[in-house]
């Protein structure tokens, strides 16, 4: 810290009793706003993608700030509602916003493999009579959040091709995040969750869970931008998340980027490699909501 | 002030300053040490308590983060405040129970790029140490913490006064310590000291006694022998000094002045010894002259030279050659010495020895000689200068001056000339002017001339507004400030000035006046040839304008006797030898008629013969030889000058029998006759008057006429074109010729008067009886 000149004020006098409120920067009524799909703890979210918005303004000038979605709010309504510039989503989400507006998925997220899809995993305790999603029916399951890809939309692609339907199932749930669901299962809650692939690798090793099926390779993650936000700026952003090389930045601390879907940076991505994806949710009534 | 005290105070000092010096600063380490503490708790309270609510926070669960920050207030008895802001809308929940302070909204509102920020506030209740924290700087999240000071400084405070407490009793304790260890350890040293000032005193003999074995007996045994060997060396040095003044004195008899001067202390450069000789030189007695500083005797020309040659002398530098120096003796009177030094020790004493011998008569010796030279080269430059230009003044006197200046070392000089019928001028300048022509003089009419002219001794004047070198500069640029001229004398009169210029009138003295009259005698001497050089080359021009006349009068003389023969005389012979023709003839028809003719014939020759004697008459009269110079001058007078209607009054102070030598009646009257000729040719006078006085010194022709005059110098100027001219110095000239003079005054309209005196003696002035046919 640094010591300033000490200063004289008043504690027990001039004193105010309602909207108290911390005056706003004035530097921030230009910058772009930046949301994301919650995935692990909000305090570790927002240190991660915290690096990431400190390597943009470094890459491209503009400035940015964090938003976090309340947990009475939408992340899709924030962005077609021009409140969110630009966010970090799983596929389920963009393809929310994209059925209602010209928003458009930037870049999609490299996984360790190298590859810019990932998986969702079905995972139980290491202990429990699990072994197939046969052995789901009359299960509790916990799924991620409602518009989570890894933790919902897939899931239930591979239920379904499985033949199992939510009916199936003795109970299910939606927590709020990949965290959340691991929880579950951890602690018993549910008898088995669906996680994202990282999480599921991470705690599988650990011994913490035990996985029992894989999904195909999805489009990953990525990062899109609102309808509303003017094209060169999405030019520029793009080029700057392209040369994002987690391993050798310049200038930027990460904080634990290989927690995320896209450890190993981004790649550009085309429209169509969501129709699959898009398909289905729209089979199970995801869009359009 | 004892030894003891000092080493008491001075320990004292040390332990009391020391224990002021710890009691500042425990009280500032350990005042940083616990605000550094205070810091560090306060910033490593925040973090955690700032990571513990970040979710709460970002989830904007409000109650849960009120609950912590009361939490946190209520654990630390330090914490004045605790307030986060909200994710959402950037709210604040607080602590403060009756609303929140508005100042605290921007006092310490921590700057985008940074997540930590720590504020000191100086508040109604004390100083408090805000720290705020936030979790991200791309969101608001924020939590500030303020810790009072009031119980650090209180701590602070207690902790002070039991260290001045603790140090107090330490001070005491060294200060009784350091009395007692100061009286042990200056007991021996006040011993010693007791035996050094008997030492002191001059006793010698009486050792210290001594009986420790530690370092101050050792000392003391020290001091003991080394007493014992003083006193020897005492002794020996005293033998030694006996034998140096005996040295000293013996110089003093051979002519050596020799004095040593104290060369430390506050006396430094006072006497300390002085020999006879030097006593002698300088006129003091010796008691007067130890109580004198040596400066006293030093003329304050030499002062700076001879302190340089003593510094040189104190800084050991290479051996200093003797030098020369003014001495200033009592009364007054500059001796010079040849000096020399060095620095010796005398009585215990650093001295300087100061050694000279009195060297003014040979200096004055050598200054004459030197001065002479000087005033001979100069006298035969300026003789040699005489032979070399005798026939042009302005140079031969520019020479002359260049030397006489390089002679004298001075820069600046001009000779002035005034001659009797011209205006004066500047005939030679060095060092004033590029051109003569530049300068202007007014000699004898200034300064200096009218005291050359009055005097004719050399004088010395500041520059006046009619002096050359008034408004001059030297070719350094500063003003002439006095001149000193000589008169140059030619004829008997001041014709000229020598001067020479210089800064100040300390130049001049009797040496240089002397070879300036010498010179200035020398030009005047050379002016006089070359004036009579002059005369003589005028005198023989006139002489040939004389000899030409002459020749032109004696040929004019002979064309009219010969016109004269011819008209007349021939005319009369001619007719003669027609009648003794014609008588001829008639003697042969008519002898009646022959005796008329031959009477005519008689009649003709008798005016033959007067027409003879006429121009005999005319050529020289005879009366001037027969009957001398008064009738012939009044027969002259009659015959040519009052047949010509003028009237001629002719006095005379003598008998006309009166008869002088045959050259001075011939010079008169030829005189006379030329002033009567001019009168009668070209004064239109109807008056003229002839005097003629004689005694036996002198005798005097004065002849006046009433004519219109005539300018003098004007026709002396044209006498070659004027006739009149070389008439008047014909006069002169037979005038001179006797020893006389004839001196001519004429103006236009006034007339003119002539007036010859020529000297005589008795064998000149001779009476005569008229003769008696």
């Amino acid at each position: 810290m640094i010591n300033r000149p000490q200063i004289d004020i008043r504690l027990e006098s001039n004193l105010t009793y309602s909207d108290v409120r911390l005056p706003a920067y004035p530097e921030d009524e230009l910058v772009y706003v930046f949301g994301f799909d919650r995935r692990l703890e909000p305090r570790e979210d927002i240190r991660i993608y915290t690096a990431l918005l400190e390597y943009l303004e470094y890459k491209t000038g503009y400035r940015f700030r964090l938003h976090i979605t309340p947990k009475t709010g939408s992340l899709v309504s924030e962005i077609l509602n021009a409140e969110v510039d630009f966010a970090a989503v799983g596929v389920l989400t963009y393809l929310q916003v994209r059925e209602n507006s010209d928003a458009q998925m930037l870049v999609s997220g490299i996984n360790r493999e190298g590859e810019s899809t990932y998986q969702a995993f079905i995972v139980t305790r290491p202990e429990s009579g699990l072994f197939s999603l046969d052995d789901l029916k009359g299960r509790v399951f916990a799924f991620g959040a409602q518009n989570s890809t890894q933790g919902y939309l897939i899931p239930r692609i591979m239920m379904s091709q499985a033949n199992i339907e939510l009916s199936d199932l003795e109970a299910y749930e939606f927590t709020k995040s990949h965290f959340e669901t691991s929880n579950a299962v951890i602690s018993g809650r549910a008898d088995a969750g669906a996680l994202q692939d990282t999480l599921a690798d991470v705690l599988a090793k650990q011994g913490l869970i035990r996985i029992i099926a894989r999904s195909d390779h999805y489009p990953s993650s990525g990062i899109m931008a609102g309808a509303h936000v003017p094209t060169e700026v999405i030019d520029t952003v793009r080029r700057a998340l392209v040369a994002f090389d987690p391993n050798r930045l310049d200038g930027v601390d990460l904080y634990h980027w290989e927690r995320t879907e896209m450890p190993n940076g981004f790649r550009l991505t085309s429209e169509s490699a969501y129709d699959t994806l898009r398909t289905w949710a729209e089979t199970f009534g995801l869009l359009g909501q | 002030m004892k030894l003891q005290t000092k080493i008491i105070l001075i320990a004292s000092s040390i332990v009391i300053s020391l224990g002021i010096i710890t009691i500042g600063a425990i009280h500032i380490l350990v005042a940083r040490i616990m605000l550094n503490e205070l810091t560090e708790h306060g910033i490593m309270l925040t973090e955690i308590s700032g990571n513990a609510i970040a979710n709460s926070l970002i989830e904007d669960d409000r109650v849960a983060v009120q609950e912590f920050l009361y939490y946190l207030k209520d654990t630390n008895p330090n914490i004045v405040y605790v307030y986060a802001v909200s994710n959402t809308d950037r709210v604040i929940i607080h602590t403060f129970a009756s609303g929140f302070p508005q100042d605290l909204l921007t006092a310490n509102h921590i700057p985008r790029g940074q997540l930590t920020q720590q504020q000191q506030f100086n508040t109604e209740i004390g100083l408090v140490q805000d720290f705020g924290w936030r979790l991200t700087d791309k969101l608001d999240i924020e939590l500030h913490i303020g810790f009072s000071q009031a119980g650090v400084i209180q701590t602070l405070n207690e902790l002070t006064w039991i260290i001045i407490g603790l140090t107090s009793i330490g001070m005491s304790a060294g200060v009784v310590a350091s009395i007692a260890f100061g009286r042990f350890v200056t007991l021996p040293l006040k011993r010693l000291t007791e035996g050094v000032e008997r030492f002191g005193r001059g006793n010698l003999v009486d050792p210290i006694p001594v009986s420790s074995h530690d370092e101050l007996g050792d000392l003391t045994r020290a001091f003991n022998s080394m007493a014992a060997e003083l006193g020897k060396t005492i002794a020996k040095l005293k033998e030694s000094q006996a034998g140096y003044r005996a040295l000293i004195e013996a110089s003093g008899r051979v002519g050596e002045a020799i004095a040593l001067i104290r060369d430390e202390n506050i006396d430094k450069g006072t006497f300390l010894f002085a020999n006879d000789e030097f006593c002698r030189l300088t006129g003091y007695d010796r008691a007067r002259l130890l109580n004198l500083n040596a400066a006293e005797v030093i003329h304050p020309y030499s002062v700076s030279s001879v302190y340089d040659a003593w510094q040189a002398i104190r800084d050991g530098r290479t051996a200093v050659l003797s030098y020369e120096m003014t001495l200033l003796t009592r009364n007054g009177h500059n001796l010079i010495v040849e000096t020399n030094g060095t620095i010796v020790n005398y009585e215990g004493q650093r001295a300087l020895a100061w050694f000279m011998r009195d060297i003014t008569e040979r200096k004055m010796r050598e200054a004459e000689i030197q001065r002479q030279n000087r005033e001979l080269t100069a006298l035969n430059a300026v003789s040699a200068i005489m032979n070399q230009h005798s026939g042009n003044i302005e140079h031969m006197l520019q020479h002359a001056l260049e030397q006489v200046l390089t002679a004298l070392g001075v820069p600046a000089g001009w000779i002035s000339i005034a001659p009797e019928d011209s205006r004066p001028y500047i005939a030679a300048v060095v060092g004033l002017s590029d051109s003569i022509a530049d300068l202007e003089t007014y000699f004898p009419d200034c300064d200096c001339g009218r005291v050359l002219d009055k005097t004719r001794l050399p004088t010395t004047v500041k520059p006046e507004g009619k002096c050359p070198s008034f408004n001059l500069r030297t070719p350094e640029g500063t003003s002439v400030r006095q001149h000193a001229s000589v008169p140059l004398i030619a004829g008997g009169r001041v014709v000229g000035a020598l001067s020479v210029a210089a800064p100040s009138s300390s130049y001049f003295n009797t040496d240089n006046f002397r070879l300036m009259v010498i010179i200035g005698t020398q030009l005047g001497v050379a002016l006089e040839n070359v004036r009579l050089w002059k005369d003589l080359q005028n005198k023989e021009r006139l002489r040939a304008q004389l000899l030409a006349k002459a020749i032109r009068a004696q040929e004019d003389e002979r064309r009219r006797i010969a016109r004269e023969l011819h008209d007349e005389l021939g005319q009369s012979l001619n007719a003669l030898i027609f009648g003794l023709k014609t008588a001829e003839i008639t003697a042969e028809h008519n002898t009646a008629d022959v005796r008329d003719v031959l009477r005519r014939l008689r009649v003709a020759t008798s005016d033959a013969v007067r027409e003879l004697q006429t121009v005999i008459y005319d050529l020289r009269p005879s009366l001037l030889d027969d009957l001398g110079l008064i009738p012939a001058l009044r027969w002259y007078a009659e015959s040519r000058i009052e047949s010509q209607g003028i009237r001629v009054s002719f006095e005379t102070g003598t008998d006309d029998g009166a008869r002088f030598s045959s050259d001075v009646e011939t010079a008169l009257f030829r005189i006379a006759q030329e002033a009567l000729t001019n009168a009668l040719k070209y004064a239109e006078a109807d008056i003229i008057q002839i005097q003629l006085t004689a005694n036996e010194k002198k005798i005097t022709l004065a002849i006046s006429d009433n004519g219109k005059g005539f300018n003098l110098p004007s026709v002396l100027k044209n006498r070659g074109r004027d006739g009149r001219g070389l008439g008047l110095l014909g006069m002169r000239e037979r005038a001179e010729l006797l020893g006389g003079t004839c001196q001519v005054e004429s103006e236009l309209g006034g007339g003119t008067h002539i007036q010859v005196e020529i000297p005589c003696t008795s064998d000149d002035f001779i009476v005569k009886q008229p003769a008696s046919d």
